[in-house]
């Protein structure tokens, strides 16, 4: 993919889709990095200092002032265009829920944030812009100076901790079964404490293992990473073995990965 | 207070929580949380259920440069302390395995 977005500009204008008044439209999601895929949606963000009115919009809620992120579903040559509205005014306040003191506030634990809010962040990480490339870059910046990272590592770490207390708890009650899908879990959420350690936002198991690769961590290798995601030492006949193997790595992540 | 000898191993409970809260490791035993020294946070990274308690003293000899003898005993006080507070098992003599069940 061309790295010149016009095009995209040109499209938005040309389908009426683009507010006159706009700071920055840029780009995010699994096409920017290189991970498309035949299925994969062109994702645009569409930032504002007024809110977009346009009527083909639906609307996705998040906690902020303004409630309401009027987004658009389109097909441009067979490609699907998910396009979000959102206001400069929204940005800071989701930024406002990242700063240190909030996460002091919170004692490292949990935020507010939602789904989306949190997709828009991590997207900062690594979006592209199509106009507006000063603003981008200032909130790429904002997004390194946050405590955004802090609160994925904490949160990963310790849904990781409650699942490796249940794997132990099932072991010891001799649950094996529960105990493997205990680890399995502890497993997941720490590699996502590891990685977003390193830089890599995003969670869940949809890009877990790019952006294993991308993050490279150097406590774990790709190749260690991918035995245990993938239970290569699984043995049916001793699963609790499995269970002891991969709890002191969840227990190694949560030592090496500085909050 | 525990006694340690050279050969006891210090084996990792796997419940207990760990942070690394900017290099200062944390610990959170059901009762309570405490911040390791950097001595400490030392020996706690070298925990593994096989290493004995005269090891990790010679690895922690090795890294500040003061003796054996005065590492090891450093070690084993640190240990009983850690095994007092609920965050380590201690096992008699090694190798031991990591892990439960």
């Amino acid at each position: 993919m061309s790295d010149d977005r016009s095009y995209y500009l040109e499209e938005l204008r040309s389908r009426n889709l683009l507010p006159d008044s706009h700071l920055c439209v840029f780009e995010a999601g699994s096409l920017v990095r290189g991970w498309g895929n035949p299925s994969s949606d062109v994702d645009l963000y569409i930032v504002s200092e007024e809110p977009w009115d346009g009527p083909e919009a639906r609307s996705l809620n998040v906690p902020l002032t303004k409630k309401d992120i009027p987004s658009v579903e389109l097909f441009v040559d067979g490609m699907r265009w998910d396009i979000k509205y959102w206001t400069d005014q929204q940005v800071d306040e989701v930024f406002e829920k990242v700063t240190w003191e909030a996460f002091e506030r919170a004692a490292m634990d949990s935020n507010d944030l939602n789904y989306i809010e949190r997709w828009l962040l991590h997207r900062f990480g690594f979006a592209v812009a199509a106009s507006g490339q000063g603003w981008l870059a200032e909130r790429g910046e904002q997004l390194k100076q946050s405590a955004f990272p802090a609160f994925l590592i904490s949160q990963a770490l310790n849904l990781a901790d409650s699942r490796v207390e249940d794997a132990v708890g099932q072991l010891q009650a001799g649950d094996l079964e529960s105990a493997v899908l205990s680890g399995r879990a502890a497993f997941a959420y720490s590699v996502d404490a590891l990685i977003a350690y390193h830089g890599e936002y995003g969670q869940g198991s949809k890009w877990r293992a790019r952006r294993f690769r991308a993050a490279e961590p150097a406590l774990l290798s790709f190749e260690e990473y991918w035995g245990l995601e993938t239970m290569q030492s699984y043995d049916p006949a001793d699963p609790a073995a499995w269970v002891n193997e991969v709890l002191p790595v969840c227990r190694a992540i949560a030592m090496e990965v500085s909050i | 207070m525990a006694v340690i000898d050279d050969t006891t191993v210090p084996v990792p409970k796997l419940e207990v929580r760990v942070r690394n809260v900017r290099g200062v490791i944390r610990i959170a035993v059901p009762e309570s949380a405490f911040d390791l020294s950097e001595t400490a946070g030392f020996i706690w990274r070298r925990i593994d259920g096989r290493r004995t308690a005269a090891e990790i003293g010679r690895l922690l000899a090795a890294e500040y440069e003061v003796t054996a003898e005065e590492a090891v005993a450093d070690t084993k006080e640190i240990l009983a302390s850690l095994a007092e507070e609920g965050a380590i098992a201690l096992s008699p003599a090694g190798p031991q395995a990591d892990g439960v069940g």
